[in-house]
C-alpha cells in the first residue's frame, strides 16, 4: 500500500514539475496595458470591445472584493500597478484619490470624454476637490421592477401616485403575492433609506448626506416611518439571497423588486423572461405627488494609477473606451446603458436610460457612494436591525445610532 | 597536541550546532511567512490605518476600543458558541461513531461516507447547504408539505443561524477527527482490555476507565486541532450568513475580517486578531505544557 | 471486544446507517441537481428529479468560463509539492525537537507551531506586499512556498506527537551500532511513522486543495491559479448564477481529495502507537 502511494506521489509530482517546466512568459508585448477589474464577468465584454476597436487591453477580473482591493491598493505607487482599474465613486473615490497615487483625468474629461457624447454632468460622481478623477465605466439606475404576468392577474398597473403604489401593494398582500422582494446582502438595507427619502423629499436626502441635516431630523423619521408602517403591513418579503430574490421574482412568488438594470440580465439569462412580455420598470412616485420623482444610480469609474509605466497609453486606451462605440457593445452584454442613444437591444433597460436622460425625474448619487464609509456602514447595520425588528422605538434608536458616528465623521 | 585539541573542540561545537539545521527549513520558512505577518498585524495593531494612506500611531486606542464595541463583544460570545458547539459535534460524536464503527463489519463503508463532506471545501459545503437550507430549500419543501411556519429562510433568523451553521460545520468536519479516532481506536492493546473485562468492567464503564485514556494521545492532537479551527471559524459564516442579519452572527475572525477588509480598517481588524491569537495561543500551552515535561 | 453480541451489533448498524443516510442527504441533492439544464433547476424544485441530462452542456459552460484544467493542474502541483516538503521540514524539525539535543525544545516547538494559531485572513497584506516586492505574486513557485511554509506546524505538531513516543531504547541501541543521527532519522524515525505520514499528507493536501483566500489574493493568471479561485469565478455578478455547472464544477473538483482519501485509507492500519505521558 505504502509502495503504491509513493508511486503515485512520484508521479504527480513529476507531472506537476513538468507542468511548471512548461511554465512560459505571459507577459504582453510592451504597449499593453492591464485593466484590472472586480467584475470578473466584464472578461469576454471588455475582450470584445479591445478587440473590435482594437487595443492594446489585458483584463484581469477578480472574483473575490476584497483580494481584489489588497491587490489593486497594495500596488499603487509603483511602476507595475496596472494602467486602468476599476474603483468606486464617491468617498471611496475621495480616499483612494488623497493619497496621490491616481491620475487627474480633468483636462480628458474636456478634451475627449465630453466631444464623445459622455454627458458632462456624470463627472460630478468622480470629483474630488474640484479634479475628476474617473471616467464612467457604468453608471446604474435604480428603478422598480414589476411582474406583469403577477400584475394581470389581480388587474394592476404601475402606480401613478405614491398612495397607488400602497395600494397595490396591499391588493398584492391579501392575494398572498409577497409586493416587495427585498434581499439580504450585508449593505442592502440602505437601498430602501433612498427609496423612501427619495419619495418624501429629495432635497432632504441631499442635506442628509451632506451632513446638514440629523438623521434624528423629524423629517426623516417621518419619511421613514412610512417605511416602517409598510414593513409592519408586511408589504416586504423577509430579506433572501439575491439570487433567490431573483427566483421569487421569477416565479411570480414576489411581484416587485427595486433593482439596477443588471437584474434584468439573470432575468433573461437564468428564466428566459422577456422585456415587456413578462416584465416591466416604474420608477417611484413622490409621496407629494408634487416634486419630480427621484431615480438614485451608482457610478463606477474607471481610474488610471499615476506610478504605472503604462500611465500614457492607459489614457489613450480610456479615450477610446469613453466613446458610443464602445459603450454600445458593453450595453448589450451588461444590459445596461447610461450614454444618450446608446442602446442595450433589451427594451426596458433603454427606456430606464431614457428616461433617466431626460427631464422629468431627479438624479441622485445612490447612499453608498455619497456618504462616508463610516456612517454607511453604521447604517445599513442598524437599518437591517430595525428591518427585523419594526417599531416606534427601534426605528428611532437605529437614527439615533447612524447619528452618533455622524457626529465624528467630517464632510 | 594543540591543534589536534582545538579541531576536537571545533568538532565538538560543530556537533552542538548541527541539532539546530535540523531546524533550519522549518524556522526559515515560518518565520518568513508566519512571524513576519504576526509581527506586521501587531505593530499595524497599534495604528490607525486603512490600507491606502499612512499608518497613523495610536497607541492602544484599537485595544482599548475594541472592548467597548458591542459587537466585539456579541462575535466573542458567538466564537465561544462555536468552540462548544466544535467540542459536542466534531469532537464529542466523532468519537462515539468512532466506537459505534469499530463495532461494525463494514467500517470502511461508514468511514468513507462520513468522510465525504470533508473532500469538499468549506466554501463549497457552505455553498451547498446554503441552498438547501434557504428560501428555496429544505424551508420551501416543508412549505409545500403544510408547514407553513418553517418555511422561511432559516439562515436569516438571528441567533438560530448559529446554531445551524455549528451543525453544518460539523457535518462537513466531523470526517478528520473520525479517521484519527478510529487509528486510535484500532491501535490499543487488547491486553488491558481483556484484563479489565476480566474484572468485570462492560460498556460505558470499561471505555471510560480503560479505552478513553489509552486514547488520550489521539484526543490531544484532535482537541487542539479542533479547538484551534473553531476559534479561528470563518469560511463557513463567511458563506452562509456573511455574519448577518446586522452582525448577529459574526465571530471573532469575521470580525475581524470585516472591520479589516470591508470597513478598512486594518489597525482594528489587526487588534482582534491579535486578541484572537493570544487566546488561542494560551489554550495551545495549557494543553501542550505537559508533553513537555522533563524534556529539558 | 469481540464478545458483543449480534444484536447490539445489529442495533449499531442501525444507528450508523441513519447518520449515515443523514450524512449522505445533501450529495444526494448535488447530484440530482449537477444534471439538470439551467432553466429546469431555476424554474423547478430542487427535489424534482432531472429531466434532461445536461452535463456535457454543464461543464462545457464551466470551460468557456473558466480555465478548469489548468487550476485542477495546478492545485495538485501545489498539494503535493507543498505537503511533499512540508512533511520533510517538518519531520526534520520534530527529530530534532523530540530527540536531539538541543535548547529551549519548547520554545522551538512554540515557535514553528505559532504558525498554525493566526488567522489567516491577516497574513493576505504582508505577503501581498513582500511578494510584490520580490516579484512572486502571481507565481506558482510563490504559491508553492506559501503552502509549504503554511503546512509545516501541523505536520510538525502530529509528527512531534508521534516521535516522541518511540521508545528511546531503539535509538538508543542503533548508536551502539554507530549510526549516525541522520541514520536514525531515516532508518527508524521515518520508516515507524508511515500512518501519522499518511495522516499528515491526507490533511495538508486537502487543505491546499481547498485553499481559497491565497490563491485569491497571491495569483491573477490562469497560469498560477488554483482550482477553488478558479471556481469561485463561476459566482456571477448580480445575482445571475447557473447552479448545476457550479455543481458539477464543485463534484469534479472534489474527486483528488476523495481519491486520496481512500488510497492513504488502508495505510492508517500500519498503526499510530502514539503515547502520552
Amino acid at each position: 500500500m505504502m509502495k503504491k502511494f509513493i508511486f503515485t506521489l512520484l508521479m504527480v509530482a513529476s507531472i506537476s514539475i513538468l507542468l511548471v517546466a512548461c511554465e512560459g512568459s505571459s507577459e504582453g508585448s510592451k504597449n499593453t496595458v492591464d485593466y484590472y477589474s472586480d467584475l470578473a464577468d466584464d472578461e469576454p465584454t471588455v475582450k470584445k470591445i479591445s478587440e473590435e476597436i482594437d487595443l492594446p487591453i489585458k483584463f484581469t477580473g477578480y472574483s473575490d472584493g476584497q483580494a481584489y482591493q489588497t491587490a489593486v491598493s497594495q500596488s499603487l505607487g509603483k511602476e507595475n500597478s496596472p494602467g486602468i482599474f476599476k474603483w468606486w465613486s464617491g468617498y471611496r473615490l475621495k480616499d483612494l484619490a488623497t493619497t496621490g497615487q491616481i491620475a487627474d483625468l480633468t483636462a480628458e474629461w474636456e478634451d475627449y470624454y465630453t466631444e464623445a457624447g459622455i454627458n458632462p454632468e456624470l463627472a460630478d460622481a468622480f470629483t474630488v476637490d474640484g479634479k475628476v478623477y474617473g471616467a464612467p465605466l457604468s453608471v446604474l439606475y435604480n428603478v422598480v421592477f414589476y411582474n406583469k404576468k403577477v400584475f394581470e392577474e389581480y388587474n394592476l398597473s404601475p402606480p401613478e401616485t405614491f398612495d397607488d403604489f400602497l395600494n397595490i401593494a396591499e391588493t398584492l398582500k391579501n392575494e398572498g403575492v409577497i409586493p416587495l422582494a427585498v434581499k439580504n446582502d450585508g449593505w442592502a438595507s440602505f437601498v430602501w433609506l433612498q427609496f423612501f427619502l427619495g419619495a418624501y423629499d429629495p432635497d432632504l436626502y441631499t442635506e442628509l448626506v451632506e451632513g446638514n441635516v440629523s438623521y434624528e431630523d423629524e423629517r426623516v423619521v417621518e419619511a421613514l416611518s412610512a417605511w416602517q408602517s409598510m414593513i409592519e403591513k408586511g408589504y416586504f418579503g423577509e430579506p433572501v439571497k439575491a439570487v433567490d430574490q431573483t427566483k421569487q421574482f421569477a416565479k411570480g412568488d414576489a411581484a416587485m423588486t427595486y433593482e439596477p438594470p443588471i437584474f434584468i440580465k439573470g432575468l433573461e439569462d437564468d428564466y428566459g423572461m422577456e422585456a415587456n412580455e413578462d416584465y416591466g420598470m416604474f420608477v417611484i412616485p413622490s409621496m407629494d405627488g408634487t416634486t419630480k420623482p427621484a431615480i438614485f444610480y451608482e457610478a463606477s469609474p474607471l481610474v488610471v494609477s499615476e506610478a504605472s509605466s503604462q500611465k500614457e497609453e492607459a489614457k489613450e486606451v480610456l479615450r477610446e473606451l469613453e466613446t458610443k462605440d464602445a459603450f454600445e457593445i458593453y450595453a448589450k452584454e451588461s444590459k445596461a446603458a447610461f450614454v444618450e442613444g446608446v442602446k442595450t437591444g433589451n427594451e426596458i433597460s433603454d427606456e430606464i436610460n431614457e428616461i433617466a436622460n431626460s427631464d422629468d425625474y431627479i438624479l441622485k448619487l445612490r447612499y453608498y457612494e455619497s456618504t462616508p464609509s463610516a456612517i454607511v456602514n453604521a447604517a445599513t447595520e442598524n437599518l437591517w436591525e430595525f428591518f427585523y425588528n419594526p417599531s416606534d422605538e427601534s426605528l428611532k434608536k437605529a437614527l439615533e445610532n447612524i447619528q452618533k458616528v455622524a457626529d465624528e465623521e467630517e464632510f | 597536541m594543540e591543534i589536534a585539541k582545538s579541531k576536537l573542540s571545533m568538532k565538538s561545537k560543530l556537533g552542538k550546532i548541527i541539532p539546530y539545521l535540523y531546524l533550519a527549513p522549518s524556522v526559515i520558512l515560518v518565520g518568513i511567512f508566519c512571524i513576519y505577518s504576526d509581527v506586521f498585524s501587531l505593530i499595524v495593531s497599534f495604528a490607525e490605518w486603512d490600507g491606502l494612506n499612512e499608518m497613523k500611531f495610536i497607541g492602544f486606542q484599537n485595544y482599548m476600543n475594541m472592548f467597548q464595541d458591542p459587537n466585539f463583544l456579541l462575535s466573542s460570545l458567538n466564537t465561544l458558541i462555536w468552540v462548544v458547539g466544535t467540542l459536542l459535534i466534531p469532537v464529542a460524536i466523532a468519537l462515539l461513531f468512532a466506537i459505534a464503527i469499530t463495532h461494525v463489519k463494514t467500517q470502511s463503508f461508514f468511514k468513507t461516507v462520513f468522510y465525504l463532506p470533508n473532500a469538499l471545501s468549506q466554501t463549497i459545503a457552505g455553498i451547498i447547504l446554503t441552498t438547501i437550507l434557504s428560501t428555496y430549500g429544505l424551508p420551501h419543501l416543508l412549505g409545500v408539505m403544510g408547514f407553513d411556519s418553517l418555511a422561511n429562510d432559516w439562515l436569516t433568523v438571528p441567533y438560530l443561524n448559529t446554531l445551524i451553521m455549528v451543525v453544518s460545520s460539523g457535518w462537513q468536519g466531523i470526517g478528520l477527527n473520525l479517521i484519527l479516532f478510529i487509528v486510535g481506536l484500532n491501535q490499543i492493546p487488547k491486553e488491558p482490555i481483556e484484563a479489565a473485562r476480566i474484572e468485570g468492567a462492560q460498556g460505558i464503564k470499561l471505555y471510560r476507565k480503560v479505552v478513553l485514556p489509552l486514547l488520550k494521545p489521539i484526543m490531544l492532537i484532535v482537541l487542539l486541532m479542533s479547538l484551534v479551527n473553531s476559534f479561528k471559524s470563518f469560511d463557513t459564516i463567511w458563506v452562509m450568513t456573511n455574519g448577518g442579519p446586522y452582525r448577529t452572527s459574526e465571530t471573532l475572525a469575521v470580525t475581524m475580517y470585516k472591520e479589516a477588509f470591508v470597513n478598512n480598517q486594518l489597525g482594528y481588524g489587526s487588534a482582534i486578531a491579535m486578541f484572537l491569537s493570544v487566546t488561542v495561543l494560551i489554550i495551545s500551552w495549557l494543553l501542550l505544557r505537559d508533553t513537555f515535561k522533563g524534556e529539558e | 471486544m469481540k464478545s458483543y453480541n449480534d444484536r447490539s451489533r445489529k442495533n449499531i448498524s442501525i444507528f450508523l446507517s441513519i447518520f449515515a443516510f443523514l450524512w449522505f442527504l445533501p450529495f444526494l441533492y448535488v447530484v440530482i441537481n449537477s444534471v439538470k439544464s439551467r432553466k429546469e433547476y431555476n424554474l423547478g424544485e430542487f427535489w424534482d428529479l432531472p429531466k434532461s441530462f445536461s452535463i456535457v452542456e454543464n461543464f462545457v459552460y464551466v470551460n468557456d468560463r473558466i480555465d478548469f484544467m489548468m487550476g485542477f493542474l495546478n492545485s495538485l502541483f501545489y498539494g503535493a509539492i507543498a505537503t511533499t516538503l512540508a512533511i520533510l521540514f517538518a519531520s526534520l524539525a520534530a527529530y530534532a525537537i523530540s530527540s536531539l539535543k538541543i535548547k529551549g525544545k519548547m520554545f522551538w516547538f512554540m515557535l514553528i507551531y505559532s504558525g498554525t494559531i493566526f488567522p489567516f485572513q491577516m497574513y493576505i497584506i504582508p505577503i501581498f506586499r513582500m511578494y510584490s516586492n520580490v516579484d512572486l505574486y502571481d507565481t506558482k513557485i510563490g504559491l508553492l512556498v506559501v503552502y509549504t511554509a503554511l503546512c509545516i506546524p501541523f505536520c510538525l505538531f502530529v509528527l512531534r506527537n508521534y516521535f516522541y513516543s518511540i521508545p528511546k531504547e531503539l535509538v538508543e541501541s542503533a548508536k551502539m551500532d554507530g549510526a549516525s543521527d541522520f541514520k536514525i532519522y531515516l532508518s527508524i524515525f521515518m520508516r515507524m511513522a508511515k500512518a501519522p505520514i499518511a495522516a499528515c499528507f491526507l490533511f495538508q493536501f486537502t487543505w491546499v486543495w481547498n485553499d481559497l483566500l491565497f490563491g485569491l489574493t497571491l495569483s491573477k493568471s490562469a497560469e498560477a491559479r488554483p482550482i477553488m479561485s478558479s471556481l469561485s469565478l463561476l459566482n456571477g455578478a448580480a445575482g445571475t448564477n447557473d447552479v448545476p455547472s457550479a455543481l458539477l464544477a464543485a463534484i469534479i473538483a472534489s474527486i483528488p481529495t476523495l481519491f486520496i482519501f481512500l488510497i492513504l485509507n488502508k495505510s492508517f492500519n500500519y498503526g499510530f502507537p502514539t503515547t502520552s505521558k
